[in-house]
């Protein structure tokens, strides 16, 4: 379970306060799939950020599985992250210098597993994604919408109980967009991760549960669609 | 001692050097993931790559460059210096003649301390000379000064660091024969088998009565069998004739003598300066005469233009430079890789991880660009002391220097500058990275993510390059200056 106390996040900059996000409280649960929808400058990738700790709140709790990962040392954040968390970003994050499967199975060599085991399963995971064909490409060699599967296959291939996307679909054509959303859709119910996805587009949240309003750094709107 | 010092010195940094490399080697091979992303980075076949190794040579190329200035320029003042002195490196001299009981002594102390390896007790006076009959014909005008040397030359084998052999002509001298030095020769006109006559007083006598001596060789040699004298300028050249002889023509007391040369423990050039010591020993044991330390005066005399120091100069220039230019390299390196770094941090690669792919790349460029570097170092430091020295030659600062002083020719590396180099050529863009990746681990992950969203990239690559060509610009101004 995800949670949040009384989370605050403000930018100092030149003496101007940007005050991004200003005491979230909220609570998601184990598999639960969660869209967070607002306007540019809401504050939707500030808080996913400070969700997944890549980035440190200014105030405030964030509380997966009663671990607040805010008290955490940053070597301890870091494998927290890599056991429990994928991350799948708006664009193409993928390594240039590294082939699909390469890239697929980095998230597992960090962890620990032998080259051979990890090699296995990331094969495994770009087939689920419909990518058999395209295990050698380099990320140079792959379309968009292919490169944003490998980042899904990479995100997933260590199996973490929860997913992270910002603008998942963002820099892809609406075809494109929905076979990924699908996907993603697909998966979750599969295996029963927890997904948060943040997003402007209203017609990406109809692929989820729930919906998480934001603006101006505070969560206007719960809606389940349960 | 202080020779050993200065491998051990050499040594120990190639060893740092060599022992990093293999240690980083064999740390990378357990993160094999690591360091295959570096590894591919090397072969992303792109103008970076390039740079990274060209900066990394040009670092180098600066310090064997300096290196190759300076030891050319040490070693042509120690050319100078071993063609008047070889292994003398202080002089007792006296005006009046001195006992050698009295110094002996100072020598046993010298001997005690093991400061010594040799001493040398030395007829020497300067007297114009002139070849047979223009003093009849009064050709005074055809008359040289030139130093007068006798001594037991049979103690030459035992004077200095190694065995000397004394070419017999010395050891045969008869009472009126003499060896002149080939300068000499040429200025007196003489030849082997000819006479040359000493005028040994300003008495009317002795102008009419000049000592004659038959020239039974003429010698073109240096060190001790070249000696003018303290300061190498007095005369024309030396006229070496027997210790009896020499006696006899001033009459002074038999274990008399007017000069002992001395000469230090080991070389001087390989870095065994033990003059201050000798000197030390010299006061506090009371000695009569003057303490002439002549090798460490000629030295001084030579850099009298501070050219050490600007070759000093050139060095530091050069290694701050290539530091710059090194720090410069990988700060477009990693503003390039920033977002991407970003994401393999998000992904679980801790701040050490992050570290090691810059760092292990940055061992691949050093490694890379050191041959390179040397070459290139060597031909631009050849090319600049050519041209500083020839810059120097024209300037009054050499002037007043005696004569026949070898030209500063003759470009010069020691083995030891390039182990240096090679040494240094490795530990310092290593060090630079290894600081400089130590900054890239703490990178702001949201910050390095956003940075290609945010179009930033292309703006900082074009400010680092500025800087690059900034600082390509200035070495070629350097060196078209000197090339002019
Ligand atoms: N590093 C920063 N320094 C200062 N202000 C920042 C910084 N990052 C974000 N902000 C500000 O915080 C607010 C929230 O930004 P955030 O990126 O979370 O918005 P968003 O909802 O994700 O917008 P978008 O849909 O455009 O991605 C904005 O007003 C933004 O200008
Ligand atoms: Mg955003």
């Amino acid at each position: 379970m995800i949670k949040t106390i009384n989370l605050k996040k403000t930018y100092k900059n030149e003496g101007v306060e940007v005050h991004a996000l200003k005491g979230i409280n909220l609570e998601i649960k184990d598999g639960e799939m969660v869209s967070i929808l607002g306007p540019s400058g809401s504050g939707k990738s500030t808080l996913l950020n400070c969700l997944s700790g890549i980035d440190k709140p200014t105030e405030g709790k964030v509380i997966i599985d009663n671990i607040d990962i805010t008290t955490l040392k940053d070597d301890d954040l870091t494998t927290f992250r890599a056991k429990n968390m994928g991350f799948i970003f708006q664009f193409f994050n993928l390594i240039p210098v590294l082939n699909a499967v390469e890239n697929v199975e980095l998230p597992l060599l960090v962890l620990g597993y032998n080259e051979k085991e990890a090699r296995g399963m990331a094969e495994e995971m770009l087939i689920e994604v419909g990518l058999k064909d395209r295990m050698k490409n380099f990320p140079n060699m792959l379309s968009g919408g292919e490169a944003q599967r490998v980042a899904i296959a990479r995100a997933l291939v260590t199996k973490p109980k929860i997913v992270w996307a910002d603008e998942p679909t963002g820099a892809l054509d609406t075809k494109t967009g929905i076979s990924i959303m699908n996907l993603i859709r697909e998966l979750n119910e599969k295996n029963n991760q927890t997904f948060v996805i943040v997003t402007h587009d209203p017609r990406i949240t109809e692929y989820t549960r729930r919906i998480l309003k934001m603006d101006s750094g505070i969560l206007t709107e719960h809606e389940n669609l349960g | 001692m202080k020779i050993w010092g200065d491998t051990m010195f050499m040594w120990i940094i190639l060893s740092i050097a060599l022992f990093s490399i293999i240690y980083f080697f064999i740390k990378a091979s357990f993160h094999s993931h690591v360091l295959k992303i570096s590894f591919r980075n090397i072969f992303r076949i792109k103008r970076e790559s390039f740079l990274m190794i060209l900066g990394s040579m040009i670092g180098t190329a600066f310090i064997i460059g300096s290196l190759g200035m300076n030891d050319s320029f040490k070693n042509y003042i120690y050319k100078s210096v071993d063609l008047y002195f070889g292994e003398i490196d202080e002089v007792i001299n006296s005006k009046v003649s001195i006992n050698y009981n009295d110094i002996e002594p100072f020598i046993w102390e010298l001997e005690k301390e093991n400061l010594i390896d040799g001493v040398l007790p030395i007829f020497f006076k300067l007297y114009p000379v002139t070849k047979k009959g223009n003093i009849r014909g009064l050709k005074i005008s055809e008359l040289s000064q030139a130093s007068l040397v006798g001594m037991d030359y049979t103690l030459i084998s035992n004077f200095g660091e190694n065995k000397v052999e004394v070419p017999t002509e010395f050891l045969k001298l008869k009472n009126n024969e003499a060896i002149i030095t080939k300068r000499l020769a040429e200025r007196l006109k003489v030849k082997e088998g000819e006479e040359i006559e000493i005028i040994t007083g300003a008495s009317p006598i002795n102008i009419l009565f000049p000592k004659r001596f038959k020239v039974v060789k003429i010698i073109d040699s240096k060190g001790i069998f070249n000696y003018r004298g303290i300061d190498a300028n007095n005369g024309i050249g030396t006229v070496f004739i027997n210790l009896a002889a020499a006696r006899s023509i001033t009459k002074i007391p038999s274990n008399n003598y007017y000069q002992i040369l001395i000469s230090n423990r080991g070389d001087y050039i390989k870095g065994n300066k033990l003059t201050e010591k000798v000197k030390n020993v010299y006061e506090k044991m009371k000695t009569k005469g003057e303490f002439i330390p002549v090798k460490d005066n000629q030295i001084k005399a030579i850099d009298r233009g501070g050219v050490s120091y600007i070759f000093l100069a050139l060095s530091l220039f050069a290694i701050i430079s290539g530091g710059v230019l090194i720090i410069n390299m990988y700060s477009m390196l990693v503003s390039e890789r920033k977002r991407e770094l970003g994401v393999l941090r998000a992904i679980g690669f801790k701040r050490k991880d992050i570290r090691n792919v810059i760092f292990y790349e940055s061992i691949f460029y050093t490694i890379f660009s050191i041959p390179f570097g040397i070459a290139t170092g060597l031909l631009i430091s050849r090319f600049t002391f050519s041209k500083v020295t020839s810059l120097f030659e024209s300037l009054s600062s050499f002037e007043n220097i005696i004569g026949e002083i070898p030209l500063i020719d003759s470009y010069y590396i020691s083995p030891n500058s390039i182990i240096i180099g090679i040494a240094v050529g490795i530990l310092l863009p290593l060090t630079i990275t290894f600081w400089y990746s130590h900054s890239i681990g703490k990178i702001n992950i949201v910050n390095a993510i956003k940075d290609l969203e945010e179009e930033k990239k292309k703006v900082k690559f074009e400010k680092y390059k500025y800087k690059i060509e900034n600082g390509f610009a200035i070495v070629i101004f350097i060196i078209a200056l000197f090339l002019k």
